[in-house]
């Protein structure tokens, strides 16, 4: 049967959150994780294995992503699992009795840790519930008929269940690392700006702000408050130190901002650029001069100074290192394009800001 | 080189509209415009063009209208002389039109050196 755009309604259009909601909600609250059953997980990689025309494998399931690292080593890296596993294979496939001296694992001690790598499969990863929710609101929906609308109602109803993050697939086992706890957002983003993490595992928090990975220590030393101005300064990662900023800004404000660099708003303007969007620039100095620095024209005891943008993608805010020698946000804005573009060309982004 | 506008930014990659290539540049193959010396990102514009390399950038000479991705190189399985756009990183991509660009990167400035030097990620 053939569907049009025309078939696209804007009672089915509504009906997208409702999808989508179904996908997420209870994995990123943590309920998900809470009600899992192991059984359903076993049942969703057996299935798989079906599908390929594969015998059951012997499946092994981590519940965080440092156990999914040690397991990996332990099976792959190692001979510690191998018997385990080629008995509990036949017992599964072969008929064999169950004989539970065969299952005793002494984990052996890995000094070669390997990275688990080609662990995608589009309906075991964190990206499967996704896709199968598209195909299930697309055969519902617009009511298609499909050979396969069988298996897909089966995955569709069980991929949440499973609760599988990622998997390694191997003909005798499978090793599945299950989805976090809980998980953080903003509206577009993994972003959390308590200690809590954005990604959260039983043994291990994952800080994101705004989707970027961000190193622990920010957070440490920020909630036991001991983060300071010279750890920013020392830090030369931008997207670091944009973290940093992001942290202060949005459990304190602009006044918490300025307080931790000790600074004063000189300058802030608005834009409207040509292609459309919006740019707001702000410019910082410390209040404190310091014998140490020196502007662009070589004059010394001077304060730090800074150029505020936010990315237009992401919203993330940078605070770019300046020279003090501004009054006007548009001129330092201009200073730091790259080097060779004339004062003269206007500070206007005809085309894009991404 | 003779620099007619500001056309864009992706994060720290500045696109500039210029009207001639400059004497000095030279020709070289596609390459990434910036990669991340941390987390494996990189801007590399993705299409027809001819890349050449100045002292403070790339110019690029698009023949087609071509795509700026922020993407991880896990992502790079694909030729970059075709125009598609890659799983984004951070950035959303750019439709680059027909036409000569400068491509560099956004400065900071070393307070410490009283020196400019180029934005890390």
């Amino acid at each position: 049967m053939k569907k049009t755009l025309k078939d696209f309604t804007e009672e089915i259009k509504n009906k997208i959150p409702i999808y989508q909601d179904r996908a997420v909600k209870d994995l990123y609250s943590g309920k998900e994780y809470k009600d899992w059953k192991r059984q359903d997980t076993v049942e969703y990689i057996e299935k798989i294995y079906e599908l390929a025309g594969e015998k059951k494998p012997v499946i092994v399931i981590a519940n965080s992503i440092e156990q999914y690292k040690e397991y990996y080593n332990q099976i792959f890296n190692s001979t510690a699992y191998d018997v385990k596993i080629e008995h509990l294979f036949d017992v599964k496939n072969n008929g064999v009795k169950l004989n539970k001296k065969l299952l005793k694992v002494t984990p052996q001690k890995i000094t070669n840790m390997i990275v688990p790598q080609y662990h995608y499969l589009f309906i075991a990863s964190e990206y499967s519930r996704v896709y199968l929710m598209w195909y299930k609101f697309i055969k519902d929906e617009f009511k298609l008929e499909t050979s396969k609308a069988e298996i897909l109602d089966w995955l569709y109803e069980k991929v949440n269940k499973a609760n599988i993050a990622k998997a390694f697939f191997c003909e005798k086992v499978c090793l599945v690392l299950r989805m976090p706890m809980k998980i953080n957002r903003n509206d577009d983003f993994i972003h959390c700006t308590t200690n809590e993490g954005a990604i959260v595992y039983p043994d291990k928090k994952y800080h994101f702000l705004n989707g970027r990975a961000m190193p622990d220590w920010i957070f440490d030393k920020y909630f036991s408050k001991t983060l300071t101005f010279n750890d920013f300064n020392n830090e030369k990662n931008e997207d670091i130190r944009g973290g940093i900023i992001t942290l202060i800004k949005e459990n304190e404000g602009n006044e918490g901002l300025l307080k931790f660099l000790n600074a004063d708003l000189i300058d802030q303007q608005t834009l409207k650029h040509d292609n459309g969007k919006e740019e707001t620039l702000k410019y910082y100095k410390t209040k404190e001069k310091y014998s140490f620095l020196v502007d662009s024209k070589g004059n010394t005891n001077v304060p730090y100074a800074w150029l505020e943008e936010s990315c237009a993608s992401t919203a993330q805010t940078y605070l770019i290192d300046s020279c003090p020698s501004f009054t006007n946000v548009i001129d330092a804005a201009k200073f730091h394009r790259p080097k060779g573009i004339p004062k003269i060309i206007d500070y206007n982004w005809k085309l894009f800001t991404t | 080189m003779n620099v007619i506008e500001q056309v864009g930014f992706q994060g720290d990659v500045q696109v500039f509209k210029i009207s001639e290539i400059p004497n000095n540049a030279k020709k070289i193959d596609k390459t990434f415009i910036a990669e991340s010396s941390s987390s494996g990102s990189f801007h590399a514009l993705f299409g027809n063009y001819q890349q050449y390399t100045t002292a403070n950038g790339f110019i690029i000479d698009v023949k087609t209208k071509s795509i700026l991705n922020h993407s991880l190189k896990q992502h790079l399985n694909i030729s970059m002389n075709k125009a598609v756009v890659l799983p984004k990183k951070d950035h959303n991509h750019c439709v680059i039109p027909k036409g000569l660009y400068f491509f560099g990167i956004q400065m900071k400035f070393d307070s410490l050196k009283g020196l400019k030097e180029r934005v890390k990620d």
